[in-house]
């Protein structure tokens, strides 16, 4: 039944979207053939002609919102009022191109803030870390006024004498030069403890290098394992 | 120079559907039928026939249609549709009903 209903509807509709100078001229000849026989009716009756077309046009409560009325039958003058109020809207603002200027900007600065935010909640509150029970992650830090890093002998104790983690890892980033065949590349190098790979992740790492690491969505280039000038065993992952 | 309002609501629908149901006729000859059915009592203004039948034939229960009329000059007819015959009946269903209703309640005898 709804169906059925739509089938007469919609052409209607589209008609009277598409081909709306066709719509509107035939119901101008469909209103002014009425007023025609009704004013003839009017001049048989004795007025005037002038009489005559002023009491059709009256019978009608007024050509133009007969017009308006038969529009909104119609159910489109939603849309057009909607179009008109975008194309008067677009003239005023051509028109104003300072304040247009401001506007855009004013928004676009807005837009632009309202994503970097969510794209940060997103990736770390919505999105938690792609490691298991990445609740149970926690992150140890010193007061800044110590200094902002963990001296590794330090980290080494508090390994060794961890009784309420299951683990503790290190890890220190820094920025290297990355040579690629091309240009150089500036590339984030990720100098981790040994026992980084205590879940799976590192390993998921090693095995398929342009898969996403556990650190954000960056990509690990290449995994070494070498120790440093102090003789410290690390991981090294370069990443993009 | 009647006013809608002097009919009960929702009546022009049916009253519509129903002369249309006869015969396929332009708005003219729909608005000469109603006053000439009725001996004159119903009198829908020229005013609101017109969007009535605009309100029609979007839901697609009457139809136009350009032809010659009487005097040879082009008339949009309108005619009923397989959708609109049944709205008719369901309309009319639903008159009898109302009207069967109040006729019952205004024929009630004082105690």
């Amino acid at each position: 039944m709804r169906i059925e209903h739509w089938v007469y509807e919609i052409p209607l509709r589209l008609r009277s979207l598409f081909r709306r100078s066709r719509v509107e001229q035939e119901l101008d000849e469909e209103l002014q053939f009425h007023l025609d026989r009704k004013t003839e009716e009017y001049l048989a009756q004795g007025l005037t002609p002038a009489q005559a077309r002023k009491a059709a046009v009256r019978a009608m409560d007024g050509l133009t919102q007969c017009k308006e009325e038969c529009r909104e039958s119609r159910g489109l003058t939603l849309i057009e009022n909607a179009v008109q109020d975008i194309r008067y809207g677009l003239r005023v603002l051509r028109k104003s191109p300072g304040f247009t200027a401001v506007a855009v900007l004013t928004l676009a600065l807005g837009i632009g803030a309202n994503a970097v935010v969510f794209g940060i909640l997103n990736g770390l509150i919505l999105h938690p870390l792609n490691v298991p029970r990445s609740e149970s992650l926690y992150s140890i830090e010193r007061p800044v006024t110590f200094g902002e890093y963990q001296s590794y002998p330090d980290y080494v104790d508090l390994r060794d004498r961890n009784r309420s983690f299951d683990g503790l890892i290190a890890y220190s980033i820094s920025e290297v030069g990355l040579d690629t065949g091309n240009n150089p590349v500036r590339a984030w190098l990720y100098d981790v403890s040994t026992n980084y790979s205590m879940s799976s992740a590192c390993n998921r790492i090693s095995a398929a290098s342009s898969t996403p690491t556990m650190s954000m969505g960056r990509t690990a280039l290449r995994i070494s394992c070498s120790r440093t000038p102090i003789g410290t065993p690390i991981f090294r992952m370069i990443v993009e | 120079m009647s006013r809608p309002s002097d009919l009960v609501q929702g009546t022009l629908d049916l009253l519509l559907l129903k002369i249309l149901a006869l015969e396929p006729l332009n708005g003219w000859s729909i608005s000469q039928r109603l006053k000439q059915v009725s001996g004159d009592v119903l009198q829908v203004s020229d005013g609101s026939l017109y969007p009535a039948l605009h309100k029609l034939e979007q839901a697609g229960w009457i139809a136009a249609e350009w032809k010659a009329s009487e005097n040879n000059r082009r008339a949009k007819f309108y005619s009923l549709t397989r959708l609109g015959r049944r709205q008719l009946e369901k309309e009319a269903a639903n008159w009898a009903r109302l009207s069967d209703a109040i006729s019952h309640v205004v024929q009630l005898e004082e105690a």
